[in-house]
C-alpha cells in the first residue's frame, strides 16, 4: 500500500474512528439489538420462533403491574432531578463567591461523586433504617419510643431511601458540572450586571442562569438518564410493591421459565424507549425556549 | 456632578497588601487616570470603587457621603471592564437597556434612550446584533454605552483600551473623550499605558505597589516627576546622575558631561543632598547642526558638543542617541532634517525643561 | 470576587455535613462487635468481643480468607486496570479526529459516543449477557471487561477530545517538517504533551470500571466478586449498622478517595472532574 493512502483525509478519519465506533458497535448496538430481536418473538435457544411478533410488547405495556411501574420509575427519577439540580446549582454559584476553605470543601463536595452508588445505600441504611442512628437519636431525644414509631422512609412506596441516594449522589455532580461551566464564565458578568444596578436575584436571573442553562440542562438530562434505569438503589431500598421497572425487568429475566425471557426483554426495550422519549422532549423543549429568547449569537 | 474621595484606604489579598492607606480626591467631573505597572493594585481600587470589593480600611465618599454600606447596584456607576463583558446572550440593544430593565423600564419605553446612547458611541442602527457579530471596537463601544445608559454619576473604564488594536484604540481614546465631555460625568480609569494617561485625563496618579507616588495633571507628573522610579516608568526621560559643586553655586550642578543651569527641583527643603539625578524629556532636548548658521552659539547656556551614535525613524519622529563625551542621552526630534550616524551635533538642554531630583530614593519610596 | 454571604455560608456548611457526615456511622460501625437499640454507640466494641468469639467478626472477618474480599479487591483493580488501559488504547485516535477535524456526519459520530451513558444499563447489560453467552465469554475477565468498557469508552473520548483540543497541531506539523515521521512525531511530541490528560482519562476509566455494579453483576452472574457487587449482596443481607458491611463501605470507597486526591495533585483544580464529564467545552482563563 502507499504512504498516500494514509494520508488520505477520509482514511485518516475511519481508521482513527474505527476502533471506538467499532467496539461500541459490537458491545452496544449488539446487545441492544439482541434485546429488541428477542422482545419481538425471535429466541430459538428458548425454542420461541415467533418473530415478528408484538405479543410480548402488548401483553407487558397493558399489564397495570407495568403501568403503575412506569409511574413510580418516573417519579422516583423526577423528583431527586429536579431537587439535585436545584440545590447543586445553588452550591456551584455558593462555591464559586470567595469562601474560605475552599480545597478542603470542594474535596468532600465531590466525595460522593466517586463511590458507587452502593455505598450512598448503605449510608442511607445506616442513618434511616428503622433501627438506625436517626431513629436511634430520636428515641434518645424522647420523640419515639419503639422502632416501630419510626416513619418507614425505607422499603415503601413513597422511595425516600431511593431518593435519598440520588440526591446524595447527584448533587455533587450537578456541582461539579456547573462548577466547570461557571468557572469559564467568570465571576465578570454578574459582576458587570451588578454595576448596571441588577440586584444579586435579578443578575443570577438574567445573565448567569443563560449561561450556565446548557450545563444545567446537561447534568439533569444524565442524571435523570440515570435515574430512570438503575437497578440496585431501588432494589435494595424500595418496596417489594410497587417496583421499579428495572427491578421488574430483572425479575422477569431470572424466573426459571425461560420462554418467558422475551417478556423481561420487552420490559428494557420499554425502558429504553420511554427514557429515549422524557430526554428528547426535555431537549426539544429547551432547545424551543433557548430559541423564544433569541438564541446565542 | 460627583466628586470622590479615598481616605485611606487599604485591602490584602492572602496576606499581600495590595493597596496600602491610599488617600485620593477626584474633582467632580474630571477624567482621571490610574496609572501603574500590572500588579499595582489599580484594578483592585476601581473595583472598591465600583463596591465589587470592600476595603479593609479606610473610607470611600461620593460628595462626601461614605459609600461603603452601599451595594453596588445602588451606587449608581457605570463600568466597562476590560474584556468588555457584554452579555453574549443578548443583543445589542438588550445589552444596553439592561441597565434601564434593572430600573423596571421595559425594552419599549427604553428604546429612545438606547437609540441615543447608541448614537452617541457611533452604533446607530446596531441594536439587533449580537455582541459576537461586532468587532472589538464595536464591542467595547456598546459596552460603553451600556454603562452610561441609565446617567450614572460615576463612570469607570478598567483598561478600556488595551483589548484594541493601534488604531482603533486612538478612535476610542477620542470617543471617550468626547462622551466624557459630553455627560460631564465624573470618570476614573485604570491604564498602564502611560500615552493614554497623557491624553485622557485632566489630572492622574502614578501607583506603585498600591501607593500613590505622585498625583497631579498629567503635564506636571511628566515633566516633574519626583523620583527616579516615577521618571522611569513614564519613560522617554534621560536620567542623568549630577552633583552639586564643591562651591555650590546656586542653580547650577555639574554633569558628567559639563556644568549644566537647572532652576528648580524635587525635593523638599532641608539639606540638598550632594548626589542628584537630573531629568529631562527627550523631546525637550533639541539638536543642531554644528555648522549650521543662526543657531545657538556652542559657547550658549546648557549646549554641548556631541556626536550621533544612531538615529531611527519612527511615525515621522526621529529617536536619536547622542554621545555626550562618553553620557549617552536620548532625544526625540520632530524637524525634517536627519542627522547621520557620526554627525557631530550640538545638543541643547533647555533650562525650564530641567528638573532635579534625589538621586536615591528613602525606603522605596518618593522622598 | 464577592465574599459568601451569611445564609450561603450556612447553605454550605449543611451541604458539608450531608455529604461528609453520613461516613461517620460507618466508621464507628465498622468497629463494633454488638449495637444494640436504641444506643447511639456501639454497646460491645470489636476489640472487647475478640477473645470471647469464635470466629472473626467486622475487619477481622473481612480481612481473613473467608470473606472473599482479597479475590474482590483483586478482581476490581485487574478488571479496572484492564478496562482503563483498553478505554484509553481505543479512544486516543477517536479523540484525535474528533479535536482536529470536520467532516460530514461528525454530529452523528460524536452522539453516538456519548449515547451509551444515557441509554438504560440493564438494555445493554441483559442483551449483552447473551450474546456473550452465545459467544462463550459470559461470566469470565473477558466479558466483565468488554462490558465495562461501554460506559467506560464515552467518557475516555470526552476527555482524550478535550486534550487533543488544547495541543495545537502546530507542534506536530513542525516535528515533521524537521525530518520527523509520524511514529516518532507521536512519541516524542504528541505523547508527552498528551499525557496528563491522558493519565486522567485513564484514572477516570479506572474509576468507572471501579464503581459498576449492574453490568458486572449480571455479566459474572455472581462467579466472579468485585467490591461493588460484594457490597450489594452484603447490604441485601445485613442489618442496619452492620460491621462488615459498614468495613466494607469504606473499603469500596477507597479507589474513589485515591482518585479524589491524584486528581487534586495531578491539577491542583477543584473544577478539573466537572470538565472530564460533559459539562462545558473549553475554559476561558480569567484575567
Amino acid at each position: 500500500m502507499s504512504r498516500n493512502f494514509f494520508r488520505d483525509r477520509r482514511v485518516v478519519i475511519f481508521l482513527g474512528l474505527a476502533p471506538a465506533v467499532g467496539t461500541l458497535l459490537f458491545l452496544f448496538v449488539g446487545p441492544l439489538l439482541v434485546a429488541l430481536v428477542q422482545s419481538l418473538g425471535h429466541a430459538p435457544i428458548y425454542r420461541v420462533h415467533r418473530f415478528p411478533t408484538l405479543e410480548f410488547h402488548r401483553q407487558v405495556l397493558f399489564s397495570t403491574r407495568f403501568r403503575i411501574a412506569a409511574v413510580v420509575t418516573l417519579y422516583y427519577a423526577l423528583v431527586p432531578t429536579f431537587l439535585a439540580t436545584l440545590l447543586g446549582v445553588a452550591l456551584a454559584v455558593t462555591f464559586s463567591r470567595r469562601v474560605r476553605g475552599k480545597r478542603f470543601l470542594s474535596f468532600f463536595f465531590r466525595l460522593p461523586l466517586v463511590v458507587p452508588y452502593l455505598v450512598g445505600a448503605a449510608m442511607v441504611v445506616a442513618l434511616f433504617a428503622n433501627g438506625g442512628l436517626i431513629a436511634r437519636l430520636l428515641y434518645a431525644a424522647g420523640l419515639i419510643e419503639s422502632t416501630g414509631q419510626f416513619p418507614r422512609i425505607l422499603f415503601s412506596a413513597g422511595g425516600w431511601g431511593i431518593m435519598l441516594v440520588y440526591l446524595f449522589k447527584q448533587v455533587p455532580f450537578t456541582f461539579i458540572i456547573v462548577t466547570a461551566v461557571l468557572s469559564g464564565v467568570g465571576p465578570e458578568y454578574e459582576e458587570a450586571a451588578r454595576t448596571l444596578g441588577a440586584s444579586r436575584m435579578q443578575a443570577f436571573r438574567f445573565v448567569l442562569l443563560p449561561r450556565i442553562m446548557p450545563g444545567v440542562v446537561t447534568s439533569s438530562l444524565l442524571v435523570f438518564a440515570f435515574n430512570f434505569q438503575s437497578y440496585e438503589i431501588p432494589y435494595l431500598l424500595g418496596a417489594t410493591f410497587p417496583a421499579t421497572l428495572p427491578v421488574e425487568a430483572l425479575r422477569r429475566f431470572n424466573v426459571p421459565d425461560l420462554t418467558r425471557r422475551p417478556e423481561a426483554m420487552a420490559y428494557v426495550v420499554a425502558i429504553t424507549v420511554i427514557s429515549g422519549i422524557v430526554l428528547f422532549a426535555y431537549l426539544r423543549l429547551y432547545r424551543r425556549w433557548e430559541r423564544s429568547r433569541g438564541g446565542v449569537g | 456632578m460627583t466628586d470622590i474621595t479615598l481616605h485611606g484606604v487599604s485591602k490584602t489579598y492572602d496576606m499581600d497588601p495590595v493597596v496600602r492607606d491610599l488617600t485620593l480626591h477626584v474633582p467632580a467631573g474630571t477624567m482621571f487616570g490610574l496609572l501603574g505597572p500590572s500588579g499595582c493594585g489599580k484594578t483592585t481600587i476601581l473595583r472598591m470603587i465600583a463596591g465589587l470589593l470592600e476595603p479593609d480600611c479606610g473610607d470611600i465618599a461620593f460628595d462626601g457621603v461614605s459609600v461603603l454600606s452601599v451595594p453596588t447596584e445602588r451606587r449608581r456607576i457605570g463600568m466597562v471592564f476590560q474584556q468588555h463583558v457584554l452579555f453574549p446572550h443578548m443583543t445589542v440593544e438588550e445589552n444596553v437597556g439592561f441597565g434601564l430593565r434593572m430600573q423596571g423600564v421595559k425594552l419599549r419605553q427604553a428604546r429612545p434612550r438606547i437609540d441615543e446612547v447608541l448614537e452617541l458611541v457611533q452604533l446607530g442602527g446596531y441594536n439587533r446584533r449580537f455582541p459576537g457579530q461586532l468587532s472589538g471596537g464595536q464591542q467595547q463601544r456598546v459596552a460603553l454605552a451600556r454603562a452610561v445608559v441609565t446617567d450614572p454619576v460615576v463612570l469607570l473604564l478598567d483598561e478600556p483600551l488595551s483589548n484594541l488594536d493601534a488604531r482603533l484604540r486612538d478612535d476610542m481614546r477620542v470617543l471617550i473623550r468626547d462622551v466624557q465631555r459630553r455627560l460631564g460625568i465624573t470618570t476614573i480609569f485604570v491604564t498602564h499605558d502611560q500615552a493614554e494617561a497623557i491624553e485622557l485625563s485632566d489630572r492622574m496618579v502614578v501607583l506603585f505597589e498600591g501607593e500613590a507616588a505622585q498625583e497631579g495633571p498629567p503635564e506636571e507628573v511628566f515633566e516633574r516627576p519626583v523620583s527616579s522610579r516615577v521618571a522611569r516608568f513614564l519613560g522617554s526621560t534621560n536620567l542623568i546622575p549630577v552633583q552639586v559643586p564643591v562651591y555650590p553655586e546656586e542653580g547650577w550642578v555639574d554633569a558628567p558631561f559639563g556644568r549644566v543651569a537647572v532652576c528648580c527641583g524635587g525635593y523638599a527643603g532641608g539639606s540638598v543632598p550632594r548626589e542628584l539625578l537630573l531629568s529631562v524629556r527627550c523631546e525637550h532636548i533639541s539638536l543642531h547642526g554644528e555648522d549650521s548658521p543662526g543657531t545657538v552659539g556652542s559657547d550658549g547656556i546648557n549646549t554641548f558638543h556631541g556626536r550621533v551614535l544612531d538615529s531611527v525613524f519612527k511615525g515621522g519622529l526621529i529617536f536619536y542617541r547622542v554621545d555626550l563625551e562618553g553620557f549617552p542621552v536620548d532625544v526625540i526630534d520632530r524637524s525634517d532634517r536627519q542627522f547621520v550616524p557620526g554627525a557631530r551635533v550640538v545638543v541643547q538642554l533647555p533650562e525650564q525643561h530641567l528638573w532635579v531630583m534625589p538621586a536615591v530614593e528613602y525606603d522605596g519610596g518618593p522622598v | 470576587m464577592r465574599r459568601v454571604s451569611v445564609t450561603g455560608r450556612l447553605f454550605l456548611v449543611v451541604m458539608l455535613l450531608a455529604f461528609a457526615f453520613p461516613f461517620l456511622p460507618l466508621l464507628v460501625a465498622s468497629f463494633s462487635f454488638r449495637w444494640h437499640w436504641p444506643a447511639l454507640l456501639p454497646t460491645q466494641w470489636l476489640w472487647d468481643a475478640r477473645e470471647t468469639t469464635p470466629f472473626p467478626v467486622g475487619w477481622d472477618y473481612l480481612f481473613s480468607p473467608i470473606s472473599g474480599l482479597g479475590p474482590a479487591f483483586l478482581n476490581t483493580v485487574v478488571i479496572g486496570v484492564v478496562t482503563a488501559l483498553l478505554a484509553v488504547v481505543l479512544s486516543l485516535p477517536a479523540a484525535r479526529v474528533l479535536a482536529r477535524y470536520t467532516f460530514r456526519g461528525k454530529g452523528v459520530v460524536e452522539f453516538f459516543l456519548l449515547v451509551p451513558v444515557i441509554v438504560p444499563q440493564i438494555a445493554v447489560g441483559m442483551g449483552m449477557l447473551l450474546l456473550f453467552m452465545r459467544i462463550g465469554i459470559a461470566r469470565t475477565y473477558v466479558g466483565i471487561i468488554l462490558a465495562h468498557l461501554v460506559p467506560a469508552i464515552p467518557y475516555a473520548v470526552r476527555i482524550l477530545t478535550s486534550v487533543f483540543q488544547n495541543l495545537d497541531p502546530r507542534y506536530e506539523e513542525q516535528a515533521r517538517t524537521l525530518g520527523s515521521g509520524w511514529l516518532s512525531t507521536f512519541r516524542r511530541i504528541v505523547l508527552p504533551m498528551v499525557l496528563p490528560g491522558v493519565t486522567t482519562a485513564f484514572l477516570f476509566s479506572f474509576l468507572i470500571s471501579a464503581n459498576i455494579f449492574l453490568l458486572t453483576f449480571l455479566i459474572s452472574g455472581g462467579r466472579l466478586q468485585t467490591l461493588p457487587t460484594m457490597l450489594f449482596s452484603h447490604i441485601e443481607s445485613g442489618a442496619p449498622l452492620d460491621a462488615t458491611t459498614a468495613g466494607l463501605v469504606l473499603i469500596v470507597s477507597v479507589p474513589g478517595l485515591v482518585f479524589l486526591m491524584i486528581s487534586d495533585w495531578l491539577t491542583g483544580d477543584h473544577a478539573a472532574l466537572g470538565r472530564t464529564s460533559f459539562g462545558s467545552r473549553s475554559k476561558k482563563e480569567r484575567p
